[in-house]
């Protein structure tokens, strides 16, 4: 573990100090909200602690296994790598706020039609992946949606239900779309 | 009625899931509750001459601080409980609480640390002052197991915490007098499981019931609650378990840690509700995994390929501690076999106490590396006699009619390992004809021709399954009239719930959405053992099989008796009782009554005489005790391209012929197989957990540690079969594990294969690119075949 | 794996940011904190100030100046891999960056992070050596350019002074219609490369090389253009065996290290000798590649 210390070890703090702490409002899932936390608490921390939101898992902490992404400002981030403080002013969303007027969203429908979830720890990453990678890629192929999904990892389904629950999300929302632009 | 039995349903456990409203034992939030850390040893063996808390102890935020001098007497007084004990076990050494004097591996934890926060508590364990006085570390197995090594523990004798020896036949005397020995050495290495979620626990004390609850991220909430109530000395009506949502499981969570105890302890001791989770760099080094097994392997066999005897000698690391007792390298022992005709077989095990953490079942649990060495050796049959590896597996292979077939060998359930049902040759063949192995010659001839190695490998597995002493299940009315099934299953992926739902919807005779699954909470059901070794499907399944039949009998008599009709006049229908159409009501008597309304009348009225001289209520309970295991079975035929030229290997197709008994729900057994390949896959060429010589973890990070991710995975084609077990009432065979015991085996195969030009031979997992480098040059080196070339270094991963 | 204490600091602008960056003791830039935050996390790395760019919006963007296509070091990897400068001036770029990382560290991680934090693996290294990039730092005592050969100082350390950051990097483009191609290998899909590299190529009507630069990444501390493989290439048409030629540069290059054994890197379990295979493999298949898609361009002109 030490290798890694690349300069001298300045001494920790040692007291909590009240004033390091930051009050800034900012809005989740339409929701607006006010956060006072210290500036090293990570966003991942605020969702799941000081706002309740646990649906965003924390898979490692150090940004490799993709639990923890949420969108901020529609595109996804990895909430362990971003301290909460950074998002002030800005619009999160998490899996909780996929769910409208009660209805699934097409992927959560089709997550749970394609049991492309066993755990489902790792679940909502994916999902708040693919709401980001289907906004651009609304009609994507097989290797497409692999080379989207490889910042996510999933030990319990080895992924191909996820890829099957992908394909058939993308065409219902590519008709739910048709339909919005026919409407 | 059989309409959910076998059917594709969607998931019960998903509409949680799927919305963020999953219940993991790190979201549960208690008021005034705070955060637990573990200080943890950073020396893999080091006595512990003092620890200054001073500074930690007086950090704002912090609630308290302990070490090993501040627990309970009776949390000091002894370690923790050995499992899964057995006779041959010398040294069945368990960890403390918290280490007393000597730590034993990097991770093991040395002090615990109660803050208001996590963040606050890791600040305080910087504070904290170890003074270590570093021990010559057993990193080795190898070299543990020879006299006068360096100890793993100061006190011990030696480093050999078991010497056993599984055996049928004569195999050294068969081996001296067979036509064709050959020897191979093999090295596997498994690694960890690393579950998405890590281990945690969330304990409260409540003084007003006298109630101890602890939520934990367990395989086994059934056992925690046992060493709970051993360890801090309470009565088992005082305790608690439940396992809530858990994010994956694949053994290491089936084990009780010390994390298990003590923050159910700091509940207690402080009046606080007290969280604790498990981060990736502690899962990384203080959860347990598998780890190195070393092989030395004699196969003797005939000018036909046929086998005579099998004899290895195999060195086993167990790490410091054996919490699960010599169960890993014993499953292996017994699973060597196979789906083969083995006369003469002698398998000696030597578990070796080192300073790493202590290893336990992993997803296979030393079936991999016991299908991994024979099917190597009847690979090497195939070179040596030069026939095709499929000929040469099917001379061996148990015929159809050969079965109900004793190996000869006593299995890991302590019974002799009898195969009950299965069709090897046909399971072998369905998946052959998949992938068109009869075509594979011409592939691989053309695309050699063109610079392109291609490869084949097989690999066969006959796997204990559904395992004892029991499991139960009480299926009752509820009253809301849907029915409630209460089991001890904990779950950490398997679809439990919904297999139950189906079987009971099944038997009992109602819509599946009218089934209520409530398990893995000790206060709600009684007792239970644990989910390992794929054994709650046929356990529990045949439990709730059981009392959802003996449920709709009752209610189909009580309904009889109130209707004034005969039992087969009437039919269950969601929430109530009716009679069927064309079925004349009793006079002054209605068509139909509801569920609760029995439920009700099952009740009694207070202070009258019941008529029914039977159990009150509306429940049945059922317990499943198999006879023996059931053995599911399994055939891998990989096809891969190895790129020469870097070491790469893609995986160009995957075929699983797969037989587990009857199949409740194709869409979960699919998903396992498909989700246990992956793991296959990482053994293959990933996973490796690696110490260095003073046995301090090196890889402890998911970049250095590497899971299979979805460019890694292909997709596996399953074909699949069904031979019933006859050892429970709904035929059913365990289906958790098939998918990776015997990957790394095809996979290995394949490479070896396609490397076959240059007279590669491999044996040893996992590999990477450099080492198929590697041995492409050493074989070319060698002139061509020769013996496989294993590498003993682990820094050549 | 909390992060320990520190003060934050958000400038807005870049002069508060740079006087902050002067100013405060065991202070750390955090740009888009893919690499800084897990290093903080497992406390590898701490400080006691944290001065947060990501409000400085002076220092993201992309835009042609001189005949260069200069990137602010703030600009988002995602937008770089999307941008249309990028896509018609240095399409490699976007090769390099359709391998670096997932989506969402993408989305935060910034082509200066990269830059500053110098991982051996750093692709967007690697391609603004092929493009002869310009790196310009500045602190209060003024802006200064560092030419992308100077920049490493040692192993993942710019050679810049501590109260130096970097603030745009530009690239030379390359002529439309030439070949590129970008290629690594690691040990799993779409890990840090051990080993990658890159190619930049056109041709004349004859199908003669007129213009290369081959660079390979993880064969050093910093990527390396392979100058000797340039100079060989040119005037000649392309084949396996030029190609498999000019890439034995890579196996000469100075004192081929066992890259990072000495310093404990946990991913020394690679060799030198096969960081030299890969190295000679990846280069002549670059080569090749982008000699192919030239050829292919040339024919359609």
């Amino acid at each position: 573990m030490d290798q890694f210390v690349m300069e001298s070890d300045p001494p920790a703090k040692r007291e909590t100090i009240p004033d390091l702490r930051r009050t800034f409002p900012l809005k989740v899932n339409g929701e607006p909200r006010v956060v006072t936390v210290e500036p090293r608490v990570t966003l991942a921390d605020v969702l799941r602690d000081h706002l309740g939101l646990t649906g965003t898992h924390i898979g490692c902490a150090h940004g490799v296994c993709g639990a923890c992404t949420v969108l901020m400002n529609g595109q996804a981030v990895r909430s362990c790598l971003m301290f909460a403080v950074q998002a002030r002013g800005a619009e999160i969303t998490t899996v909780e706020g996929l769910v409208k007027d009660e209805a699934l969203h097409p992927l959560q429908e089709a997550f749970r039609a394609h049991h492309a979830l066993q755990c489902g720890f790792c679940t909502p990453g994916f999902l708040m992946t693919l709401i980001d990678f289907l906004g651009s890629n609304p009609d994507p192929t097989e290797e497409e949606i692999r080379q989207g999904l490889t910042g996510s990892l999933c030990r319990c389904t080895g992924y191909q239900n996820i890829i099957r629950a992908t394909l058939a999300a993308a065409k219902v929302m590519r008709s739910e779309t048709m339909e919005v632009a026919h409407d | 009625m059989t309409k959910y039995f076998g059917a594709r349903v969607e998931r019960v456990e998903d509409e949680a899931l799927i919305t963020g409203h999953g219940r993991y034992t790190g979201d549960i939030s208690l008021p005034r509750m705070l955060a637990a850390h573990f200080l943890r040893s950073v020396h893999a063996h080091a006595r512990i001459k003092g620890i200054d808390v001073s500074k930690a102890r007086k950090m704002p935020g912090v609630h308290a601080v302990y070490t090993f001098a501040d627990l309970p007497q009776v949390l000091r007084e002894k370690p923790f409980p050995l499992f899964v004990n057995s006779p041959v076990i010398k040294q069945g050494r368990t960890w403390h609480a918290l280490v007393e004097s000597e730590a034993c591996y990097v991770g093991e934890p040395l002090a615990v640390i109660v803050a208001d926060t996590r963040y606050i508590a890791e600040d305080a364990a910087e504070l904290i002052v170890v003074d270590y006085d570093p021990l010559p570390t057993a990193s080795d197995c190898r070299k543990a197991v020879l006299d006068g090594a360096t100890l793993a523990h100061t006190d011990a004798p030696d480093n050999l915490a078991s010497v056993f020896t599984i055996e049928t036949g004569d195999a050294d005397g068969a081996i001296k007098t067979a036509p064709h020995v050959h020897h191979e050495s093999l090295w596997q290495h498994r690694g960890c499981g690393h579950a998405m979620e890590g281990r945690a626990v969330t304990a409260v004390y409540d003084p007003n019931d006298d109630l101890l609850t602890s939520w934990s991220a367990t395989q086994g909430p059934y056992l925690v609650k046992t060493v709970i109530g051993m360890m801090l000395g309470l009565d088992d009506t005082k305790i608690r378990v439940v396992a809530p949502d858990v994010g994956g499981g694949f053994g290491p969570k089936g084990i009780v840690y010390q994390e298990d105890i003590v923050v159910p302890w700091l509940a207690r001791e402080l009046g606080r509700p007290i969280g604790w989770v498990e981060d990736r760099y502690e899962q990384s080094v203080a959860t347990t995994q598998e780890r190195d097994e070393y092989a030395e392997a004699d196969v003797a066999y005939d000018d036909q390929g046929k086998l005579i005897a099998i004899r290895v000698s195999v060195i086993h690391d167990t790490g410091a501690y054996l919490p699960w007792g010599v169960i890993t390298p014993m499953i292996g022992a017994t699973t060597l076999p196979g789906p083969y005709v083995l006369p003469n077989y002698k398998m000696v095990v030597t578990v070796a106490l080192t300073n790493k953490v202590a290893t336990s079942p992993l997803r296979g649990t030393g079936r991999p590396q016991a299908v991994f060495t024979m099917e190597r050796l009847l690979d090497r049959i195939a070179q040596a006699l030069d026939l095709d590896p499929v000929v040469v597996r099917e001379r061996n292979m148990i015929r159809p009619d050969q079965l109900p077939y004793e190996v000869g060998i006593v299995g890991r359930d302590g019974s002799p390992v009898t195969y009950d049902s299965g069709d090897y040759p046909k399971c072998q063949r369905m998946a052959l004809d998949k992938i068109d192995y009869a075509g594979f010659s011409a592939r691989q001839r053309t695309a050699l021709e063109k610079g392109r190695y291609i490869g084949i490998g097989i690999a066969n597995l006959v796997e204990a399954t559904g395992l004892g002493p029991y499991e139960g299940a009480s299926v009752r009315v509820l009253t809301s009239g849907k029915i409630g099934v209460f089991t001890s299953a904990a779950s950490q992926g398997q679809s439990h719930k919904t297999v139950f739902s189906q079987i009971a919807a099944d038997r009992f005779g109602t819509e599946l959405q009218e089934i209520e699954v409530t398990t893995a909470d000790t206060s709600k059901f009684p007792i239970g053992v644990g989910t390992f070794a794929s054994r709650v499907a046929v356990n529990t399944g045949s439990s709730v099989h059981e009392a959802a039949t003996k449920l709709r009998g009752r209610v189909l008599k009580l309904a009889a008796k109130e209707l004034g009709v005969r039992e087969e006049d009437l039919d269950i229908v969601p929430r109530k009782v009716v009679l069927k159409d064309g079925v004349k009501p009793t006079r002054n008597r209605p068509r139909e009554i509801a569920l609760t309304r029995l439920l009700t009348l099952s009740a009694g009225v207070p202070g009258f005489t019941s008529e029914d001289k039977g159990e009150p209520g509306l429940t049945e309970t059922a317990f499943f005790s198999p006879p023996q295991s059931t053995y599911s079975n399994a055939t891998h035929v990989v096809e891969v391209e190895v790129d020469p030229e870097i070491g790469n290997v893609e995986i160009l197709r995957y075929v699983v012929g797969h037989d587990c008994g009857k199949v409740i729900n194709p869409m979960v057994v699919d998903g396992q197989i498909q989700g246990g390949v992956a793991h296959g896959i990482g053994n293959a060429f990933y996973e490796f957990m690696d110490y260095d010589e003073n046995g301090q973890p090196q890889t402890h990070t998911l970049e250095e540690y590497l899971l299979p991710g979805i460019l890694d995975v292909p997709e596996v084609e399953i074909v699949q079969m069904e031979s019933p077990s006859p050892l429970n009432p709904i035929g059913v065979k365990g289906a958790g594990e098939a998918g990776t015991i015997p990957a790394a085996a095809a996979i290995i195969a394949a490479v070896e294969n396609a490397l076959g030009p240059f007279g590669v031979r491999i044996a040893q997992q996992p590999i990477s690119a450099q080492q198929v480098l590697g041995f492409i040059a050493d074989a070319k080196k060698a002139g061509g075949p020769g013996r496989a070339p294993v590498v003993h270094e682990p820094m050549e991963m | 794996m909390k992060v320990a204490p520190f003060s934050y600091h958000d400038p807005e602008n870049l002069p508060k940011g740079l006087e902050l960056l002067a100013g405060l003791e065991h202070a750390r830039l955090l740009a888009g904190g893919q690499s800084l935050v897990p290093y903080l996390a497992f406390r590898m790395q701490r400080c006691d100030h944290l001065i947060d760019l990501n409000g400085v919006s002076a220092l993201s963007g992309i835009h042609e100046q001189d005949g260069r296509l200069v990137i602010g070091a703030m600009t988002r990897q995602r937008e770089i891999a999307s941008s249309p400068l990028v896509s018609q001036h240095c399409p490699i770029a976007q090769d390099a960056l359709h391998l670096i990382g997932h989506i969402a560290t993408r989305t935060r991680g910034t082509l200066g992070g990269s830059l500053s934090n110098m991982d051996p693996s750093a692709e967007l290294f690697g391609v603004s050596a092929l493009h002869d990039a310009t790196f310009h730092v500045q602190s209060v005592r003024g802006g200064r350019d560092i030419a992308v050969a100077d920049w490493a100082e040692t192993f993942m350390k710019p050679a810049i002074a501590a109260d130096e950051m970097l603030t745009s990097v530009s690239w030379l483009p390359w002529p439309k219609g030439h070949g590129h191609a970008f290629l690594e290998f690691s040990k799993r899909h779409h890990d840090y490369a051990i080993v990658a590299a890159g190619a930049l190529m056109t041709v004349d009507a004859d199908r003669r090389i007129n213009r290369a630069a081959i660079m390979v990444i993880g064969c050093g501390i910093a990527p390396t253009r392979l100058i000797g493989a340039e100079a060989l290439v040119l005037g000649q048409r392309g084949s396996s065996e030029l190609f498999a030629e000019a890439a034995h540069e890579v196996a000469t290059l100075a004192a081929f290290p066992d890259l990072f054994a000495h310093q404990g890197y946990p991913r020394r379990f690679v060799s030198a000798d096969y960081r030299r295979q890969l190295g000679l493999v990846l280069a002549r298949r670059a080569m090749e590649s982008a000699y192919a898609q030239s050829i292919s361009i040339q024919k359609r002109h």
